[in-house]
């Protein structure tokens, strides 16, 4: 009995790589036999050799170190500008009546609506594209944080009342804890989105070196084994990022008592 | 800790039963009532008879009303330390521990770090949960919650405690292993403790006197002395007797 549930549990592992691997050998049949003969289906093997070249030439590393920089540049300066406004507009009323409206309006506007007013004002290069990725992290760091701060269960300010907490008090011992699930998402969301206009950065305002850029290169001379490469590299980047964020989540979900998914 | 005598006088409130509505609820209609120091007062009624409210009003989460709420001969302004309260809803912290959130309760106590948490271990041991102090308000029972909660409410030693109806959530076993340790909790303590609760059985159990709330407006309908001993005995047909007159009260209200 207890090895059926064994063997079970190992195939229903493996059963995700099965349409990976079926969809690389259908690839290679299809290079290798022929069956196509555009420009545009490159062999695997092609890739593999290209990301070898990639990588031991140094060009893999400035482009990857370059966009990374970007992007964490934009995640940190964004998240510590929205949670500073995030928090203003959760805790204080009268900023909230004053800013709320402007914010969101300026929330409504789409992100790549603002590409053309960055160029002219920061023109292509890497000062540009940094202002777009702190753009896209500050929104919604700023809605997910205000929105904590405003749903803090009335319950749990009474019990803070019972007891005597002063304003200060019942910032930091209920309110921001309180809170914190939601930040949470919010920096989770900036941390997607920026990794998401990194990318977009780097085809819009084109000038510098990235992974972005890289796929750039290989389409405009329809190298498709780099542009395949760059997409590899782009893809595993998004999921470690999206890994780092959920190690961190679990870590809060245990603290707070949500049964982990 | 002299005279913690409180005493509720000529209490009346009023909401609009609509916003902006001229027609005026009774909410509570000229409450008069005296509670010696140490007393256990069971207040008990139907829905919408004002029990709570009332309670609101001796914590001062609410502070719109008329008449006056004197305790050890002084009226009483907002909330205050020696007010404490057992909500319905355990309403513990869900990021703090057991014994973070009985410390809670002393947060603003001009106590020693070291003298607090002695007094926060003997209340969770009063309680019997010393065994869970690590343990976060997800990992522990309804009934465990409710115990921490009441932990917190005694851990500053307030002059009375409020109990709103605090095992209305619980499941019939706990509820009634939670009233024999409520009672005991009382014996040992000496707080004076006011408890609002819908069941008659727990009202005639735990207190000295029994207030009989009835709505529209809220009023005091009578009050009768419970002169029974402790620990008292549910099968006693003296206590059926109580329980019963009580019962009947409420047969009327049809």
């Amino acid at each position: 009995m207890s090895t059926a549930i064994a063997v079970s549990t190992a195939t229903h592992r493996y059963r995700g790589w099965v349409v990976p691997i079926v969809a690389i050998a259908v690839w290679w049949l299809a290079s290798n036999q022929g069956w196509s003969n555009s420009g545009l289906l490159v062999s695997p093997e092609k890739v593999a050799a290209t990301a070898w070249d990639q990588i031991t030439s140094g060009k893999f590393w400035r482009a990857i170190s370059a966009s990374l920089t970007r992007n964490l540049s934009g995640f940190f300066i964004g998240t510590t500008l929205g949670l500073a406004l995030g928090c203003l507009l959760g805790l204080s009323r009268t900023f909230e009546r004053l800013v709320g409206p402007s914010f969101n309006t300026f929330k409504q506007i789409s992100l790549f609506a603002w590409i053309p007013l960055i160029s002219v004002w920061f023109g292509l290069g890497d000062v540009a594209k940094v202002v777009f990725l702190s753009l896209a992290a500050l929104v919604p760091v700023v809605v997910n944080t205000c929105d904590g701060l405003r749903n803090v269960p009335p319950n749990l300010l009474e019990v803070a009342r019972v007891y005597r907490f002063s304003r200060w008090q019942t910032i930091f011992g209920v309110m921001l804890p309180a809170a914190l699930p939601s930040i949470f998402t919010g920096l989770y969301l900036a941390l997607v989105y920026s990794w998401l206009a990194t990318i977009g950065a780097e085809y819009l305002l084109v000038s510098g070196e990235g992974i972005g850029n890289t796929l750039i290169d290989g389409s405009e001379h329809f190298m498709m084994d780099l542009v395949l490469f760059g997409m590899v590299v782009i893809g595993l980047v998004g999921w470690s990022l999206n890994a780092l964020a959920r190690v961190v989540e679990r870590r809060m979900q245990r603290l707070y008592g949500i049964a982990p998914r | 800790m002299l005279n913690n005598s409180l005493s509720l006088q000529n209490i009346s409130k009023r909401f609009a039963s609509r916003p902006g509505s001229s027609t005026q609820l009774q909410v509570l209609d000229n409450i008069h009532l005296d509670i010696a120091p140490g007393e256990f007062i069971s207040i008990v009624g139907a829905s919408g008879c004002g029990k709570s409210t009332l309670l609101r009003l001796i914590l001062g989460l609410d502070e719109e009303y008329d008449g006056n709420i004197l305790l050890n001969g002084q009226p009483i302004q907002g909330t205050g330390l020696e007010r404490g309260i057992v909500f319905q809803d355990h309403r513990l912290f869900p990021w703090l521990n057991v014994e973070q959130n009985v410390a809670v309760g002393l947060k603003n106590s001009p106590l020693s770090a070291g003298e607090k948490r002695d007094t926060v271990r003997e209340h969770i041991e009063l309680v019997g949960l010393q065994d869970f102090i690590d343990a976060y308000p997800h990992q522990i029972s309804g009934g465990m919650a409710q115990r921490v909660a009441i932990a917190r409410g005694l851990v500053n030693r307030p002059s009375v405690l409020l109990l709103d109806e605090p095992l209305g959530a619980l499941d019939a076993l706990t509820r009634a292993r939670l009233q024999g340790e409520l009672q005991s909790i009382w014996a040992k303590e000496k707080i004076t403790m006011i408890l609002v609760t819908h069941d008659v059985d727990e009202a005639v159990f735990l207190g000295d006197r029994v207030v009989v709330m009835q709505p529209n407006p809220g009023r005091i309908r009578r009050i009768l002395d419970v002169d029974l001993p402790r620990p008292r005995n549910r099968s006693d047909s003296r206590f059926i007797a109580l329980r019963d007159d009580v019962l009947s009260d409420f047969a009327e209200l049809h």
